[in-house]
């Protein structure tokens, strides 16, 4: 499952910006997305690092989600800056 | 286990400006008993509320202000803005020790926040509720008490699904807790998203009777809670087949309230629940702020008695009594831990559920 998956669209009225983007705050780098998945009881949990994971309890989700990076896969994050050069 | 640890070194709603005036207002905030007036320049201050002598409540008549100083109403050790004792009765020289502690203060969208803890807030501010005193909007507001510990507030709050069946009849129908939502965490900034978009669903008095929709409605609730204190929910209400916003954040064809809450730990088992709605419709319609003013303290009563049964049914639980948390739950969990991070608390798991 991918994050373009149909069944990730978060909310049923049209795809509305994040509320925090709708209110002027930029998104952090540290930002945890839970989608609970329509027709579902399962969560779908998106950690900041770009690792993906399914569950069906809140409580493991957030064992998961705030155990980064363990048993994650983490991604490379899009907009990182490059690595400082050495000095020796 | 729900969070029952006070965050120090945090900006907290101690009173709506409009509270605080030239008449002494005495809360207890985190425990601490905490002084507030105004000065005659209009300055709010705020100080320990219990004079250095006998400890008796510089809140409580017949306690007084003259000028800026506030006079103990038990034995007149007088005392200025800045905490410092001036006067003490019979004598001339003022003990050194003779000070009261003073809090930061800063006044904004309508609310005098203090700053609790033992370092200074530095260049740390209040989170913003900028409708509350805006152009564009119009506000009522209250604060009711409530004998219960903060934490259950925090989870009432997170979890709009409870609308349907504790609101039903003001703001709760079926849809509510239907609507799946989603949830964020911004980790670095300590702030809990959560969204619940309803495409279509019933439209419940609380927006029928204020907003004139006859019909169905889209119905969205976008919750930022900023831990500890100040909880928002930008709620937007349009009938069916409205266009959505536009690119640019504009929203002609929708009715928008801002509802605020103000959580702020007094005790252990009690919280003062300051809340606000702001409309940006009907905006001189004094029937319409009447109907949300009734409407919403009802909703807040409700929401006071069932909280307050619930504290004294947990007061008599062992301590690590073991919950169920469901997906409705998902943003609340996640409100306890930026808590119980902020509060300190270490983590015990399982027991966070």
């Amino acid at each position: 499952m991918t994050a373009a998956d149909p069944r990730h669209r978060p909310m049923a009225a049209g795809d509305p910006e994040p509320a925090h983007r709708r209110h002027g705050l930029s998104a952090a780098r540290t930002l945890h997305r839970v989608h609970w998945m329509p027709g579902t009881d399962r969560l779908h949990a998106i950690c900041f690092c770009g690792a993906e994971n399914e569950f069906d309890d809140p409580v493991v989700l957030w064992d998961w989600l705030l155990g980064h990076p363990d048993d994650h896969h983490p991604q490379p994050v899009p907009d990182s800056p490059a690595p400082a050069a050495v000095l020796v | 286990m729900i969070v029952a640890e006070f965050a120090r070194d945090q900006w907290y709603v101690a009173a709506f400006s409009h509270e605080v005036g030239r008449r002494q207002l005495g809360r207890t905030i985190l425990d601490e008993p905490v002084l507030l007036y105004r000065t005659e320049d209009g300055q709010a201050v705020a100080m320990a509320d219990r004079c250095v002598h006998r400890r008796f409540p510089l809140s409580e008549s017949p306690s007084h202000l003259v000028g800026d100083k506030v006079v103990c109403g038990y034995h007149g050790f007088t005392y200025g803005p800045d905490g410092v004792c001036v006067a003490v009765p019979a004598q001339q020289r003022v003990p050194r020790t003779a000070r009261l502690r003073t809090y930061p203060v800063v006044e904004q969208d309508s609310f005098v926040w203090v700053w609790i803890g033992d370092r200074e807030p530095g260049g740390t501010l209040p989170p913003r509720a900028p409708w509350l005193a805006q152009s564009g909007y119009t506000t009522v507001c209250g604060m009711e008490p409530l004998n219960a510990r903060y934490g259950l507030l925090v989870d009432n709050l997170l979890d709009l699904s409870h609308e349907t069946y504790l609101h039903g009849g003001y703001i709760g129908t079926p849809e509510v807790a239907e609507t799946p939502i989603t949830t964020e965490v911004d980790e670095e900034a300590g702030v809990v998203y959560v969204s619940r978009h309803m495409a279509d669903a019933a439209c419940p008095p609380f927006y029928a009777e204020s907003t004139g929709i006859k019909g169905r409605i889209t119905r969205w609730q976008d919750i930022e809670y900023h831990p500890p204190c100040l909880y928002l929910l930008h709620s937007r209400v349009a009938p069916v087949g409205s266009p959505l916003p536009a690119a640019d954040g504009t929203d002609p064809h929708a009715f928008h309230v801002e509802v605020v809450y103000a959580i702020t730990p007094s005790t252990g088992n009690t919280t003062y629940d300051f809340w606000a709605v702001a409309r940006d419709f009907a905006l001189d319609d004094e029937k319409v702020s009447d109907f949300l003013r009734e409407s919403n303290r009802t909703v807040v009563l409700q929401d006071v008695t069932a909280l307050n049964t619930l504290e004294q049914v947990l007061a008599r639980e062992p301590d690590r009594y073991q919950e169920l948390s469901v997906n409705i739950d998902t943003g609340g969990l996640a409100a306890r831990r930026l808590l119980a991070k902020m509060a300190g608390t270490p983590r015990t798991e399982p027991a966070v559920r």
